[in-house]
């Protein structure tokens, strides 16, 4: 008989991971892992319509983008940028961590994620609260005070526009991290993950990093340029 | 076969990932001091150049791309060159909008009309009522605001605003020397509550000012001059 | 006559036992369908055959909304001037005959419904490789369609499906529901592509290589990595107009500053993929009818698989041919009419090789053979017409002409629909275990051709001589075409009820129907019928033969002869007697 059979039975070292589609946990795992990839490209498409209307209106009105680009912080923006990066350096920690078994120090690093995000969030909650009481808004409410009349010229207003959407939508995404890393802290201390079983926490790492990765490149082109 | 022995995953080592943060901790103090030295156009593709290698590092490293399954590099590949699929073709479009102007103002009638009169020929009869019919009209000056596209920001024949201010009673406000200023140069005067730095750049991407004739360019003053509002 | 080689030995060996199976296992008479009937197994399902007749449901009544729409549209059209409706309600009555034809009905219909049922049977799995998200995406899409809907209570939805700005921003709440809606569908799109393509990557049965996949399969991959990249580009738009309503960001809206035309590249670089997302799965059924109807390996398998992967890709380059008149640069134009013409390429590969197939094959008309043929004749009109529009000094006159409506309509309802139903008749025993009545098929087939072409073909008519599409009056001069495209929808409305009618017939007292009534090859034709539950193979598959090696059958199913005999017409008894 040429046909194998292992996959209709449930044999007695069947993991309580492993769903019953499967036929291992190795291709539970990659199967798992091309999934979030997948996503995560998604994710990039998604990002990129803001940078496509990044890019076409700066082309248009260079110095305008240039010009307003001086409103924006970057020394609170180039600090965000080094608290992401170490955030991504610590939840790559916490998967090392827990493919050694080393569950304690997992926890650890997830926390230290979280309140990595957390500074994020923090600073930019200061840096738009700052930006709204100077009367810098989006779009259709774009009307900078006294101080900042040099900066009120046409299109000045669509640089902030792309300015609140893609930090704004970067920063829900951050959020939403925070909550995933936070309930992946609780099911690590709870004795969910082994090295046995651990991809909840590689492809929540993954989405992290991707993250990280936009950041990266919203800073030069919003703060620096 | 779904006995399940722990396979091997690749393990990072900390002293990896540790250099790699270093690196990127050094690229981004290097993107800003970059920024603060002025090179002109070259600022942007250096900051962007910085950040696809610092996107390379987390990608290869903190997220193992190095080390594992090469389908999902060919994942992120295809979702890259997708994204700039999308940026370079609408470029395309918007870096080149405007382009049309090299195209004859003329209508390919109107060509052959003049190349047979250069040649000494007589046009056809219905050439010939054309061509008489088509003159004065060219000087029509509501014909020539639909011609240069004036109506798409400016209502004529009613007192609502558009992008522009309604110019339906524009020859009882204005001279027709401001009437022509306000068309040569839109931001000497710009209309209360409207944005300025609009008209110029519109008329300038149409090539209105190459194209316009005098005798056009008194058409319209005396057509705008004429409109009082009634 | 083919020789066998040594793969024979195996075969039998392999195949004796499964047929075994279907005919002595008593464990096949559990199968998908009975072994639990509660609502909630239903509800609550993982299984990917479930999930796919859940969408079957919903997607068709998708359609009969959508086609009742379309029916009144060309009713009020039967006169110049109102006939029954006022404009208001006659530009969202199209408006909104678009919005749930494209996002509710068709870029769901055969990936969610015969993508999901048959698709993991082909490769040999047991299910896709995240079940759950399968479900996910079924209530995700049914949510999203019902925020579309409820836009139609807050105020008038006349946009037309492409909510081209300044327009789409100005007409208040209604577009709030409409981007929140799309967006949330848009979501089980993505899930769906991103599920099929793990699936098909992780998921094949031992010795299921690339090369042995069946050309659905393949069809159904490259609509999923299209779904995967041009449906968030889609998201993102309609979150950039939802803020330019609410915050007024100026992206789109020319007072504010904003480009009206970057709407229509951001919207566009989905939807036109999107056609391609509607269009390859249809392409697969073909594949597959014209395999078995003509008892033969499509002709250049590998040039059909891979043109599927090359329309993908390429679908992603022609966008700005939408875009000719809107005031995009020539230098796109020139570029986008180029590509246009270029993606002409791969498809007339398929229809080449489609036709090569039946040349010297065994053709057996049934009723899916019918309209295979069909489609072969409506979507070659479909497509070459959409080259000539490609054409820029052509589309210049054409754009926004009845020409463009005929035009997609030959393709997406000559094409997708027609594939779809197709698929429906051939996979129909298999999804259900009942046969309809071939008569009624063959009736049903011929008053959809030919009240389609009625319909339709008028309208190329109309367009070229000038009639633009979405108006409410028209001049005097146009009213007989009207007229005769509206008689048309009629006999493709009555078309269309009879199929509904006989397939719903069918499943009260159709005949049971045999395994494999068409003697077709591939994988999900070696089960019982229905499926049996809980796997869908009693033992997992080992594949070591092509998805169309019609000369190994009478091994593979113990047949002899092909298809065209007597016993391939449908009994009551078990499947086929052995040799």
């Amino acid at each position: 008989m040429a046909t194998s059979t292992t996959t209709a039975q449930v044999d007695s070292n069947h993991p309580t991971h492993l769903q019953h589609h499967f036929v291992s946990s190795e291709q539970q795992f990659d199967a798992s892992k091309m999934g979030m990839w997948l996503f995560l490209i998604t994710e990039l498409l998604l990002f990129s319509g803001m940078f496509v209307a990044y890019t076409v209106f700066r082309v248009w009105h260079p110095e305008v983008f240039d010009h307003s680009a001086d409103l924006l912080d970057w020394r609170l923006g180039g600090l965000n940028t080094l608290v992401l990066l170490a955030s991504s350096f610590t939840v790559a920690l916490g998967i090392h961590y827990i493919q050694i078994g080393n569950k304690k120090a997992t926890v650890v690093n997830l926390i230290i994620t979280i309140v990595c995000a957390a500074i994020f969030m923090t600073i930019k909650y200061h840096e738009y609260t700052g930006k709204f009481e100077h009367g810098i808004f989006p779009g259709g409410h774009f009307h900078p005070h006294e101080a900042f009349a040099q900066y009120n010229v046409p299109y000045a207003a669509q640089f902030f526009s792309v300015y609140f959407v893609m930090t704004g939508i970067h920063g829900f995404h951050v959020l939403v991290g925070m909550g995933l890393l936070t309930w992946l802290t609780i099911r690590t201390a709870r004795g969910d993950f082994s090295p046995e079983y651990y991809t909840p926490i590689e492809l929540t790492g993954l989405y992290w990093h991707l993250v990280d990765i936009i950041w990266v490149f919203l800073f030069p082109l919003l703060y620096l340029i | 076969m779904s006995h399940d022995t722990p396979h091997e995953h690749h393990v990072t080592p900390i002293k990896t990932l540790a250099l790699v943060l270093a690196a990127l901790m050094s690229l981004t103090v290097l993107t800003v001091a970059a920024s603060r030295v002025h090179m002109g156009f070259l600022n942007v593709p250096i900051a962007v150049g910085i950040a696809m290698v610092k996107a390379s590092l987390v990608v290869t490293f903190f997220m193992a791309l190095k080390w594992d399954n090469k389908v999902n590099a060919l994942v992120l590949m295809i979702g890259v060159i997708f994204v700039v699929v999308f940026l370079s073709f609408t470029l395309f479009d918007t870096a080149f909008r405007g382009d049309l102007d090299n195209v004859d103002s003329k209508t390919i009638g109107e060509e052959q009309r003049a190349a047979d009169l250069l040649l000494g020929k007589t046009p056809g009869e219905e050439h010939a009522a054309a061509a008489t019919a088509a003159e004065p009209a060219a000087l029509d000056g509501a014909a020539l605001t639909q011609k240069y596209l004036c109506t798409s920001c400016h209502i004529f024949d009613a007192p609502t605003a558009m992008v522009g201010p309604s110019l339906f009673d524009v020859g009882s406000r204005l001279s027709p020397e401001k009437i022509r200023e306000s068309i040569l140069d839109p931001d000497a005067v710009v209309a209360e509550g409207f944005p300025g730095g609009l008209m110029k750049p519109t008329l300038d991407g149409m090539g209105f000012y190459s194209k316009v004739s005098d005798a056009e360019m008194d058409a319209l003053v005396n057509y705008l001059a004429s409109l009082k509002g009634n | 006559m083919w020789s066998l080689g040594k793969r024979k030995t195996s075969f039998m060996n392999e195949m004796a036992s499964s047929a075994a199976v279907t005919e002595a296992n008593p464990a096949a008479s559990v199968n998908y369908l009975n072994y639990d009937k509660s609502i909630k197994s239903w509800l609550l399902t993982v299984d990917h055959k479930r999930i796919a007749l859940m969408y079957l449901v919903t997607v068709a009544l998708a359609f009969l909304a959508g086609g009742i729409l379309a029916l009144l549209v060309r009713i009020e059209l039967l006169t110049p001037g109102k006939t029954i409706m006022d404009v208001q309600t006659y530009n969202q009555v199209f408006s909104l005959h678009g919005i749930i034809m494209v996002f509710a009905f068709i870029i769901p219909s055969i990936p969610a419904i015969l993508g999901n049922f048959v698709m993991p049977i082909q490769i040999g799995a047991k299910d896709v490789a995240f079940p759950r998200i399968n479900l996910l995406s079924y209530y995700v899409y049914v949510v999203g369609i019902i925020i579309v809907l409820l836009a139609m209570l807050f105020g008038r939805v006349d946009t037309g499906w492409t909510f081209y700005t300044p327009y789409s921003e100005s007409i208040g709440t209604p577009i709030l529901f409409v981007t929140t809606g799309v967006f949330v569908a848009g979501f089980a799109s993505i899930l769906t592509g991103l599920n099929f393509i793990v699936t098909i990557h992780k998921m094949r049965a031992p010795g299921m290589t690339w090369n042995r996949l069946p050309l659905f399969v393949w069809a159904i991959y490259a609509t999923s990595i299209v779904q995967v990249l041009a449906t968030p580009v889609i998201g993102i738009t309609m979150v950039l107009l939802f803020l330019e309503r609410v915050l007024s960001i100026g992206i789109f809206d020319p007072a504010l500053g904003g480009d009206p035309v970057l709407f229509q590249h951001f919207f566009w670089f989905y939807s036109h993929p999107a056609v391609y997302i509607m269009i390859l799965p249809a392409f697969g059924v073909m594949s597959e009818l014209m395999a078995t109807f003509s008892r033969r390996a499509v002709m250049g398998y590998k040039f059909v698989a891979l043109s599927s992967v090359a329309i993908a890709f390429l679908g992603f380059l022609v966008w700005g041919h939408h875009m000719f008149v809107s005031g995009q640069s020539a230098t796109s134009s020139i570029i986008f009419s180029l590509i246009t013409y270029l993606i002409g390429i791969p498809t007339g590969i398929k229809v080449i090789n489609w036709v090569g197939t039946m040349y010297k094959g065994s053709v057996w008309i049934q009723t899916p053979m019918l309209y295979a043929l069909s489609f072969l004749f409506l979507f070659s009109i479909g497509g070459f017409t959409g080259i000539m529009l490609g054409v820029l000094g052509v589309d210049i006159h054409l754009h926004d002409t009845y020409f463009v409506v005929a035009h997609f309509h030959y393709v997406m309802m000559g094409g997708t629909v027609i594939a779809a139903l197709g698929g429906i008749h051939y996979w129909w025993p298999k999804m259900t275990g009942k046969m309809y009545n071939e008569t009624l098929g063959r009736i049903a087939c011929g008053l959809i051709f030919v009240g389609f072409n009625m319909t339709f073909f008028t309208q190329f008519i109309l367009g070229s001589q000038g009639m633009p599409r979405r108006y409410y009056d028209y001049l005097p001069r146009f009213e007989h075409l009207h007229q005769l495209s509206t008689v048309g929808s009629w006999v493709l409305a009555l078309g269309l009820f009879l199929v509904a009618g006989y397939l719903l017939f069918s499943l009260k007292r159709g005949k049971n129907a045999p395994a494999n009534p068409w003697k077709a090859v591939t994988l999900e034709w070696t089960n019982t019928t229905p499926i049996p539950h809980p796997h869908n193979f009693t033992s997992a598959p080992v594949v070591t033969r092509g998805p169309y090696d019609f000369h190994l059958a009478p091994e593979v199913f113990g047949y002899t002869g092909d298809g065209a005999v007597a016993d391939a017409v449908p009994t009551n008894d078990a499947p086929a007697t052995q040799a």
